[in-house]
């Protein structure tokens, strides 16, 4: 009876002492490739004053991190966008601590209906380049309405927001509710910053064209709240008739995003429309409203 | 319909009548038990002409008529009986076989014995006896039938210690599992890594896995079936068995002296009830149980009756309680399966036996939340599950020894309710019941006939008619069988078969693990039903002086209308709205995606199942292919299972008659995995200056990744000794013997490289179990 006993209780205690370390162990792979890719995150749209893009690096699954060598050389990138007749030079970061790269409007226009083409030339010499082609038409705001449906959970009244499908054409919508603080400064000039926001992505039309669309999300809203220092809060929203690409990027990300930390869950291949690299380059026409 | 089953009735009684020869029939069962013995090798040598007892041990022979016969019943195990008749007219002769005793001596080669491999027309068939299953080490000493299957060739295990099979390339959802004629749907313990099938209970287990006879239907990949013991007529016996994980007990004996037995068989784990003092009212409840019961009624050699029935439940529960908020908060989930089989066998005349069966089987799986506050109460309770109802009847008529025709129909209501909504609020006062069911039809209609053309020539022909009626889609499939043996000198045979199969049910799953969140869904208008077509060439040989079985197949299967989820798609059927009124049900077919797959290979079987070593080689060399048209952009992929190599080596030797070893090994090449290759983050579109970014993983295409191969050593030995009141065991047992670090999942993470100073991007192979002693204890009365 003795030695069985005695087996118990190491059986119990190797359970016990079951540490990652002890079940893990560094596998000697061959067979994945190591190289980085640019990544790219831009989205563009005719109502915008400023282009961003955001370039990012892949971080192979094996081998040494590049990561200090790409922040101290990213801003070293050459980032272009063109129509086909025109073309421009995004301007770099500034310092080491961003990766996204602006252009002002003044120098180049987004127009609806057109195609645009963007280039990264990363430090390293990788190439990458993507096309997108801004919806022509955009939702009619006189149509855009909330609705409410009772109070939520933080106590404030919650709405959705409904509008009416642009008929005749395969339309993918995205609904954005921002809060935002216009601030007087000193001498006539004032900022307005977006605190918060809350979106709902890749809505379609599928079935439903030219009919009434809603939000299954639904959003806090409040009017006008005027602030002690001469500013004032707000709720802006916007109806984003977006591009394809968008659609199936937003998707795919919100689907990563429920299916992350569970090592068992099918993998999702994240859509990108990058050639020689990963990410998005999208384009979209939006409608936007204070509330 | 109808006049189609009147027909067969009546082609089989005007055969019947006008029968001119002499038939010898009757039951073979067990001495000591009465338990009825299946698969008996029932032959007169000098006729050269035999049969084999039927699942309910019945045989009947048409012979012409002779003055003096020798008839010999042979089986696996037991000692040979002979009877010397001397008769010109028909006679039921019944028979009790002695086991073996367990000596060292190695068994007498027995010539007669006709339940050879290279004797059979039947292939891609492997059985082992319930005591060898015993026998073989497992982990925790939790015996258990469905990964002793996976030692076989042409069966693949899932993840580590799950009790999944993956036959010749199909999926654990195209397994037939029946227990006593009932389907069980869910055949997992504690997230896959037991079987609910209780050893103890069990007569025996037989899997077949290509040239499938007409009387199995509904699956793509394999039937495993299983028959549960009636229960020993003379007198009570018992076992009882202690083990690490759970203990078990099983009692058997008549209520009616060779009349009526019983049998009944408990299992319960009883980790939460050793811990939960320890850790105290925060560790989670957690536990299985199963129960197998059986009861039987000899009225006579015409009619017996059977009863039995199966049930058992695993229950997760956590139980929260807040003295603050004067609240008591329960979260869990249970999922468990219940079976009740009625059948009655009727022995119409000597050639004319019939079984008919009344069949209810329910698996159901419910994940909830329950809250009770000064408030009031509160529960959302999410449950899905399968429940059919199944009408089945067979007849085994032997007209003569040349022929065995089967025929029988079978009726099956399946209730489909892949998800279902219950939610009770006191606090708001509303409560509602979301409830998706299905309600389907299954039918089917099979003929087959074992044709003994020649003394070389053995056939098995049979067609099967399947129907399936759901909401208004009416789906009719012919199904033809085909399976055949062509014996050659010194017990070789080489044989062939052909089987095209229909599966009206698909599982959906996503983790791959046999979880309880798998959901059974029926094909639909949508979604047609699953098919297969399988054809297989094989040599079987046996060495009767080596007490050796030698068979080697070589197959290719051919599967449409798999389905699989797509990518990143969720088994819980819902979508949350932004309140509960809009929370709503998400259809299942926008979540999957249908595909095809073929699978090829070849298996080597090396098998003893008698003499002091017993066990057997098994090799399997093969191929998987995927294609779905919305995974993988469409291109062919080989799935998670596709292993090249896979070899096992099964082995149990009587050291002396009270001392038993055992040795299990086993090695696979490793599985197919989908890994990133590399990871980035992403935030999306935003109009904050500081957005919070995720991380994202970027993947080559799918599978792309072989894992580290899988390889393990189990060991085991067993102490008999003879006690006044009966037999008792110790087993001590190690699983993974030399503690090998098998892949369950694969991470990466960075690490600092103190030699170069910098960071490291590395892959780590994550195993599930260690070396994993264990030690267990059972007695037999």
């Amino acid at each position: 009876m003795k030695i069985p006993y005695l087996i118990f209780v190491v059986t119990l205690l190797l359970f016990t002492s079951c540490e990652d370390d002890f079940l893990s162990v560094e596998e000697n792979v061959n067979n994945i490739p190591s190289s980085t890719a640019p990544t790219i995150e831009a989205f563009i749209c005719p109502q915008d004053t400023l282009i961003k893009v955001k370039l990012n690096y892949t971080r192979p699954i094996v081998g040494t991190s590049i990561y200090q060598v790409w922040l101290a050389n990213v801003s070293k990138a050459i980032v272009t966008i063109t129509d086909g007749t025109k073309t421009a030079t995004f301007d770099k970061p500034e310092g080491n601590v961003s990766s996204t790269f602006t252009l002002n409007v003044k120098f180049f226009k987004i127009e609806a209906g057109k195609t645009y083409t963007l280039k990264v030339i990363n430090y390293d010499g990788q190439q990458a380049e993507a096309t997108c082609t801004i919806p022509l038409n955009s939702v009619d705001l006189k149509k855009v309405t909330v609705q409410e449906i009772g109070i939520g959970e933080l106590g404030g009244k919650k709405y959705i927001i409904n509008w009416d499908d642009i008929p005749n054409e395969e339309n993918y919508y995205s609904i954005y509710v921002l809060d935002k603080t216009y601030s007087p400064g000193v001498g006539g000039e004032f900022y307005v910053y977006v605190g918060s926001e809350y979106s709902e992505h890749s809505i379609t039309d599928l079935n439903n064209d030219g009919k009434r669309l809603s939000s299954t999300k639904s959003f806090y809203l409040q009017k006008r709240r005027d602030e002690y220092y001469g500013g004032y809060s707000f709720n802006e929203i916007q109806v984003l008739n977006t591009d394809i690409h968008y659609y199936r990027y937003h998707k795919d990300l919100a689907e990563n995003a429920f299916t992350q930390d569970n090592p068992f869950a099918e993998p999702i291949k994240i859509y990108s429309n990058i050639k020689g690299g990963f990410g998005i380059f999208a384009g979209y026409n939006r409608t936007s409203g204070i509330y | 319909m109808k006049q189609l089953i009147l027909f067969t009735y009546f082609i089989i009684f005007t055969y019947t009548a006008n029968a001119q020869k002499i038939t010898i029939s009757g039951y073979v069962r067990e001495q000591g038990s009465k338990e009825s013995l299946a698969n008996v090798a029932v032959a007169i040598p000098n006729l050269k002409i035999g049969t084999q007892t039927n699942n309910y041990g019945f045989y009947s022979l048409t012979i012409s008529n002779a003055e003096t016969l020798e008839l010999v019943f042979s089986m696996l195990g037991y000692q040979s009986e002979k009877r010397n008749i001397t008769t010109n007219a028909s006679q039921q002769i019944d028979i009790e076989l002695k086991i073996k005793s367990t000596d060292l001596k190695e068994v007498i080669v027995n010539a007669e014995r006709q339940n050879f491999v290279s004797e059979s027309e039947q292939m891609s068939v492997v059985s082992v006896p319930i005591k060898q299953i015993k026998d073989i080490p497992a982990l925790l000493g939790e015996k258990d039938v469905l990964k002793v299957l996976q030692l076989m060739p042409g069966v693949q295990k899932g993840r580590e210690g799950s009790a999944g099979l993956y036959v010749r390339g199909g999926g654990p959802d195209q397994n037939l599992l029946i227990l006593d004629d009932a389907v069980v749907y869910n055949a997992n313990h504690l997230f896959g890594f037991f079987s609910v099938f209780n050893g103890d209970a069990l007569k025996s287990v037989e899997m077949t896995k290509g040239g499938f006879p007409a009387r199995f239907g509904g699956r793509l990949s394999s039937v495993i079936e299983m028959q549960m013991k009636e229960g020993n007529k003379e007198k009570i016996h018992g076992e009882a068995g202690i083990g690490l994980l759970s203990s078990r007990l099983t009692l058997e004996g008549p209520l009616k002296k060779n009349v009526s037995s019983f049998l009944f068989s408990a299992r319960r784990s009883y980790a939460d009830a050793i811990l939960k003092p320890i850790a105290g009212n925060d560790f989670p409840t957690m536990y299985f149980y199963d129960l197998n019961m059986k009861v039987n009624y000899d009225f006579g050699q015409k009619n017996k009756l059977y009863l039995s029935g199966y049930f058992g439940r695993d229950v997760f529960d956590f139980q929260e309680n807040s003295q603050t908020r004067d609240s008591q908060e329960s979260n869990g989930f249970n999922w468990g399966n219940a079976t009740t089989t009625l059948r009655w066998n009727h022995l119409f005349n000597q050639k004319l036996f019939s079984n008919t069966s009344l069949i209810f089987t329910n698996y159901n799986f419910k994940v909830y939340n329950e809250e009770t506050t000064d408030k009031g109460f509160y529960s959302l309770a999410y449950s899905s599950g399968i429940r059919d109802f199944t009408l089945k009847s067979d007849i085994d008529f032997l007209p003569s020894s040349q022929h065995a025709i089967r025929t029988g129909i079978l009726l099956t209501a399946h209730r489909f309710t892949p998800s279902a909504l219950i939610l009770v609020d006191a606090r708001t006062d509303t409560s509602g019941i979301k409830k998706n069911a299905t309600d389907a039809v299954e039918t089917a209609l099979y003929a087959e006939d074992v044709w003994h053309v020649n003394e070389k020539i053995t056939v098995n022909a049979g067609l099967r008619l399947s129907n399936f009626n759901v909401n208004s889609k009416k789906y009719f499939n012919f199904e033809p069988r085909f399976s055949g043996a062509y014996r050659l000198p010194n017990h070789l045979a080489i044989k062939a078969s052909y089987a095209r199969m229909n599966q009206y049910i698909h599982l959906l799953s996503n983790s791959g693990l046999g979880l309880p969140t798998d959901l059974w869904v029926s094909a639909t208008d949508k979604i047609p039903p699953q098919t297969s077509q399988q054809i297989a060439l094989g040599l079987a040989k046996d060495f009767p002086d080596k007490n050796l079985s030698l068979t080697v197949e070589t197959y290719y299967k051919k599967m449409d209308n798999i389905i699989g989820y797509k990518e990143g798609a969720s088994f819980l059927l819902l979508e949350f709205g932004p309140d509960a009124q809009k929370t709503s049900e998400v259809d299942w077919q926008e979540n999957v995606t249908s595909g095809k797959g073929k699978a090829y290979g070849m298996e080597i079987l090396l098998q003893r199942k008698v003499g002091r070593l017993k066990g057997w080689v098994g090799y399997t060399l093969s191929w998987i292919k995927h294609q779905f048209a919305e995974i993988n952009d469409g291109k062919e992929f080989a799935p998670r299972y596709d292993r090249r190599h896979d070899l096992s080596i099964v082995g149990t030797y009587q050291l002396k008659p009270k001392i038993t070893l055992s040795a299990t090994w086993v090695y696979g090449t490793g599985n197919r995995l989908t890994i990133p290759i590399a990871s980035s983050r992403l935030g999306g579109h935003t109009n904050i200056s500081n957005p919070v970014d995720t991380k994202v993983n970027y993947y080559d295409e799918r599978n792309s990744f072989q894992a580290a191969a899988y390889h393990r050593l189990d060991l085991g030995i067993q102490f008999h000794k003879q006690k006044k009141r009966g037999e008792r065991t110790w087993e001590i047992s190690l699983y993974n013997a030399y503690n090998r670090i098998n892949p369950f999942y694969y991470e990466s993470a960075q690490a600092y490289n103190t030699t170069t100073g910098a960071y490291e991007n590395k892959l780590y192979r994550k195993g599930l179990f260690p070396i994993v002693p264990s030690v267990s204890y059972s007695f037999k009365f």
